[in-house]
């Protein structure tokens, strides 16, 4: 219990003398002599042994993303850093932003900057959570684990754990503002956050920051912050637990995800087009995604939910969660449910009540015909006569920037945009993202992020389906049809090998194919 | 790769171009800007005539237009009145040619010329928008005494020398500018936006004003001063028009009306690969281009097919390039087209499956371009109905909402190219709500596309408007990629229609203008 004594005070009385032993550091560090450094580090020992005692590590990631539009190539490696809480059975929990795309991982003990190389045992983007592990299993035994809050009110102070150089760890008090559903950064729908309002200086290692609780507890993980507004969105503990408890049966399984998008049924006039009763019960579904748990279970665009689990909808698709009040009902499809569970739903159509149930399930990046995000997977590619083919994939589309969607070639968003109404499920959309000018695609050299349709007559459901195709030539000639200028482009298939040569040599690509 | 035509109806090309207000709308705001460095030599007219040519002062005339601007978000209100200047110069039987732009969308004319101080009220004879020419009269014939008439001569000569005359930033005398003729090529008209047609490059400074100026050369018109560049990347670039294009107009009109450009409507491009030439069973020679689209409704729909190859047009041999031999001269293929009037044929020689085939077929214009165009003849068109604002899908209206939904962006973008226009000739667009208790839960749902309207797809505004007209206690308009239709109670519609009408001054409910598909 020392742990939680120490930090219930990190708030109030600990937190000066934190602000102390900061002090002594920095002097030190500036004298900068022998003796001078030797001193800092017997003073900062008490604090750097209140990080172990907090149950937080540094946590050192190198990363490195691919070049999607030259997708045998990968990026400048970055340095991350930041700040991970001790678990159980000697594992890490971060932030996955933290370790994705990431080469090489380590943990550093704040209390001896003592280091050991760690690997990811499991990662969630769309959750933004991942758990490592270290190489040593005994790295982390001094470490005491944190506990998992059960969650927060509003109004409830907090504090955010960063460590400073010196290992000295820094908390900042905040409050809970507001809980409610916010957009994560790589995840489709929605999920639970914790909004915390707090003044954050800027500190090494700001990828990872746990948030505690005023029992010492974590309440969550930073998801992002906003200076400006001095706002903190967190990962909280209700969404840690659901992933922690997934990660505690392999194989994770993930979030689950019902498929349904909703739209407010506050309007009388579509109330009584629906004969849905007066009142504010019930939310309209919209739309439903064609393979996902609601369209198995029977649901369709038209329908009204009423009810799902134990939880009555109301006309803007909140319920009222026992714990937090109102949220959206997209937090009982991820977040109230495991995948493999049945979720009964109440369903309204044309008049009539029905009960239905959904197996839940999630909805995996690769699952999509444009996958939402590509991180940890190498983009597939294959070179074939100088012509660069690859898959369509939100990443591809990201190379255009933060305004990809107005900046993109507009053809390529609305596939990514209306995939679900547009693309078959299990398909890819397969594109050529460049010609590599050569003696063999003269005339070819301005194509560009073109839709391919047909290879040697073949429509291509996958990269796969389009490197099968390009091994039967018809009459010594592959022939490549495309969306846009110049509609077709043929390459001389006994020449094929050679210029795939001279294109690897001369444009440095390790290898022509990298095939999923 | 060869351009095709049409292909210059994708949305963001005319952003280095000045756009049409940059020019005769705004010169004023221009006087305190962009037209000082430029190299005028404003009040030299004695002396430059002679250079140019004598007697063009006395043809010279100053155009000054009051023209009203719509609004595209409230389109049933007049528009922003605003006046510019421009020029023109008088080319017989009493007719001032100028540039359709600094006349478009005029409420009142008045002319001016050199050494006269009355200001005479004049009229438009005959605009062609998509190639930035019109043709005024005035009919005080005091007006035309003592002015003659000015001759038109030929395309000059790269390198050689030009007098560009006009009233630059709105000056009250004449100008004259002197340039070298730098490229001769096909440009995006910006007056309409989506046109290209033959322009010449020099390097003079043509500025606000100087639109619808003559050009000379050794006394004669060679061209009609009428866009120059805007930004940073290039100084001291401006561009006229041709006497190709001049004389197209003018013999289009001989017959009292301007019918406009025709297009063969398709796309092609050029067949430089070894490998794709032998896979067509064409010889190196050179020769041929790839028609890679055919546009549906277009002069060559069921003429040419995708797939053929394009050998000859007008039995001139078309290089892979897309380039024609025309008069000694190499031209874009296109060229052959663009001087043809509505009705008029073409004749292609065309590889289709290892023969040859000859086909001969009239020629028309592509109506579906029109909607990635400015427009200058109508009026913004619209349906109001329960405060819900439908307009069809046009340049004006995307511009005005900068629509950045992914799926306004494609249909703009793409209406053309991927012939959009077979199942929506026009494209109604649910763009706004004017708020009332009646309509307040539909706030959120525009922009969006309209699907049906009663289960009815409309493929007009008209159609849309007849659709709402059927008596029906509800109307139930559906949008497209979206389940949420809207329902709209007849009997409420009626009753808050006089309310909203009042309260957001709406003068009028709809305007309905006809699609021209021809």
């Amino acid at each position: 219990m020392k742990q939680c004594a120490v930090l219930r005070l990190c708030a109030g009385a600990a937190l000066a003398g934190l602000f102390v032993w900061r002090g002594a550091a920095e002097e030190g560090v500036g004298n900068g002599g022998p003796e001078a450094a030797a001193a800092p580090a017997a003073a900062a020992l008490p604090a750097a042994r209140l990080a172990s005692e907090a149950g937080v590590v540094r946590v050192n990631t190198t990363v490195q993303s691919y070049d999607f539009l030259r997708p045998w190539n990968k990026r400048q490696p970055a340095a991350l850093r930041g700040i991970g809480a001790v678990l159980e059975g000697g594992r890490v929990l971060v932030s996955a932003a933290l370790v994705a795309n990431s080469t090489y991982i380590e943990i550093e003990k704040a209390e001896d900057a003592v280091k050991c190389e760690a690997s990811v045992e499991v990662a969630d983007y769309e959750a933004n959570l991942a758990l490592l592990r270290p190489a040593k299993p005994d790295f982390l035994a001094g470490v005491r684990p944190v506990r998992l809050a059960a969650g927060a009110r509003v109004g409830d102070a907090v504090a955010v754990l960063q460590l400073e150089t010196g290992g000295t760890l820094a908390a900042s008090p905040g409050r809970v503002t507001s809980i409610e559903l916010t957009s994560y950064p790589a995840a489709e729908a929605p999920f639970l956050t914790f909004k915390i309002s707090i003044p954050l200086q800027y500190r090494d290692g700001s990828h990872s920051l746990p948030v505690a609780d005023q029992s010492g507890a974590l309440a969550g993980l930073m998801l992002r912050y906003d200076a400006r507004t001095q706002t903190m969105e967190t990962v909280p503990a209700p969404v840690i637990a659901h992933f922690l408890r997934d990660a505690a049966a392999p194989p994770y399984e993930g979030f689950p995800r019902a498929g349904m998008r909703f739209a407010p049924l506050r309007d009388p006039a579509l109330r009584a087009w629906l004969k849905a009763p007066e009142g504010g019960a019930g939310i309209f579904v919209e739309s439903v995604v064609p393979g996902s748990p609601a369209a198995r279970a029977g649901v369709r665009s038209g329908d009204v939910l009423l009810k799902a689990g134990p939880f009555e909808i109301d006309a803007d698709g909140n319920f009222e969660h026992p714990q937090f009040g109102e949220l959206g009902s997209a937090h009982i499809f991820s977040t109230e449910f495991f995948s493999g569970e049945d979720v009964p739903l109440r369903i309204l159509r044309e008049g009539r009540v029905r009960e239905v149930v959904m197996k839940a399930a999630p909805r995996p990046a690769a699952s999509f015909a444009v996958p939402p995000h590509s991180l940890d997977r190498p983009p597939p590619y294959l070179v074939a006569g100088g012509v660069v083919f690859t898959e369509l994939s939100r990443a591809y589309l990201n190379e255009w920037g933060g305004r990809w969607e107005a900046s993109a070639p507009v053809s390529l968003v609305q596939l990514d945009r209306y995939q679900d109404s547009l693309l078959a499920p299990g398909t890819r959309v397969v594109i050529i993202s460049q010609v590599l000018p050569t003696d063999e695609t003269i005339g070819y050299e301005e194509v560009r992020h073109a839709r391919v349709l047909t290879v040697n007559g073949v429509a291509p459901k996958s990269l796969r389906e389009a490197a099968l195709a390009l091994e039967k030539p018809q009459g010594g000639f592959h022939r490549i049809e495309i969306e846009g200028e110049p509609g077709l482009l043929v390459l001389d298939a006994r020449r094929l090998e050679a210029v795939d040569k001279a294109v690897a040599r001369a444009y440095g690509i390790p290898s022509l194919r990298r095939l999923d | 790769m060869a351009q095709a035509p049409f292909d210059n109806a994708k949305g963001g090309t005319g952003g280095r171009l000045l756009r049409r207000a940059g020019w005769a709308a705004v010169a004023a705001a221009a006087l305190m800007s962009g037209g000082a460095r430029a190299e005028t030599a404003a009040g030299q007219g004695a002396d430059a005539p002679r250079r140019g040519g004598p007697g063009v002062a006395s043809s010279l005339v100053k155009i000054t237009t009051t023209s009203a601007e719509p609004n595209y978000r409230i389109p049933w209100s007049p528009g922003t009145v605003q006046s510019g200047t421009g020029a023109g110069f008088v080319m017989g039987e009493r007719r001032i040619m100028t540039n359709a732009h600094v006349i478009g969308r005029a409420t009142f004319i008045v002319v001016e010329r050199e050494g006269d101080p009355r200001r005479y009220p004049a009229r438009v004879v005959f605009a062609a928008h998509d190639s930035d020419l019109a043709l005024l009269t005035v009919d005080d014939a005091r007006f035309f005494e003592g002015m003659p008439p000015l001759e038109f001569g030929g395309v000059p000569e790269l390198e050689s020398t030009v007098y560009a005359y006009g009233y630059p930033v709105g000056g009250e005398r004449m100008s004259v500018t002197r340039g070298v003729v730098s490229r001769i090529d096909f440009q995006v008209y910006s007056h309409s936006g989506v046109d290209a047609h033959l322009a010449v490059q020099i390097d003079a400074a043509i500025n606000p004003g100087n639109s619808g100026g003559p050009v000379m050369q050794d006394g004669r018109v060679v061209g009609v001063a009428f866009q120059g560049y805007s930004g940073d990347v290039a100084q001291n670039v401006g561009y006229m028009i041709p006497t190709p294009v001049i004389r197209r107009f003018l013999r289009d009109i001989e017959d009292g009306s301007y019918d406009g450009y025709v297009d063969l409507a398709t796309a092609y491009s050029a067949l430089r690969n070894p490998a794709m030439r032998a896979s067509l069973g064409l010889p190196d020679d050179g020769i041929g281009v790839y028609a890679h689209d055919v546009l549906a409704g277009g002069s060559a729909d069921g003429r040419v097919r995708k797939g053929d190859v394009i050998l000859a047009i007008d039995g001139l041999p078309v290089e892979a390039n897309g380039f024609v031999r025309l008069d000694g001269a190499l031209v874009e293929m296109a060229e052959i087209v663009e001087r043809k009037l509505k009705g008029e044929t073409v004749t292609l020689t065309l590889l289709r499956e290892g023969r040859r085939v000859e086909t001969t077929f009239p020629l028309k214009g592509i109506w579906p371009a029109r909607m990635n165009g400015n427009q200058y003849e109508e009026d913004p068109p619209f349906v109001l109905f329960g405060g819900l604002l439908f307009q069809p899908l046009s340049r004006g209206l995307f511009e005005a909402y900068d629509f950045s939904d992914a799926r306004l962006r494609y249909f703009y973008e793409r209406f053309v190219p991927d012939q959009l226009y077979k199942e929506r000739p026009e494209v109604i667009v649910f763009s706004a709500v004017l708020p009332d208790a009646t309509n307040t839960y539909l706030t959120p749902l525009p922009p969006a596309i309209v699907d049906t309207v009663n289960g009815r797809r409309p493929r007009t505004l008209e159609e849309f408007a007849a659709a709402l007209d059927e008596p029906s206690p509800q109307v139930v308009i559906t949008l497209l990629g979206s389940g949420r239709p809207v329902i709209l109670d007849r009997a409420a519609v009626e009753a808050a229609r006089e309310r909203i009408l009042e309260n957001y001054g709406v003068t009028t409910e709809r305007r309905i203008v006809p699609l021209k598909t021809d």
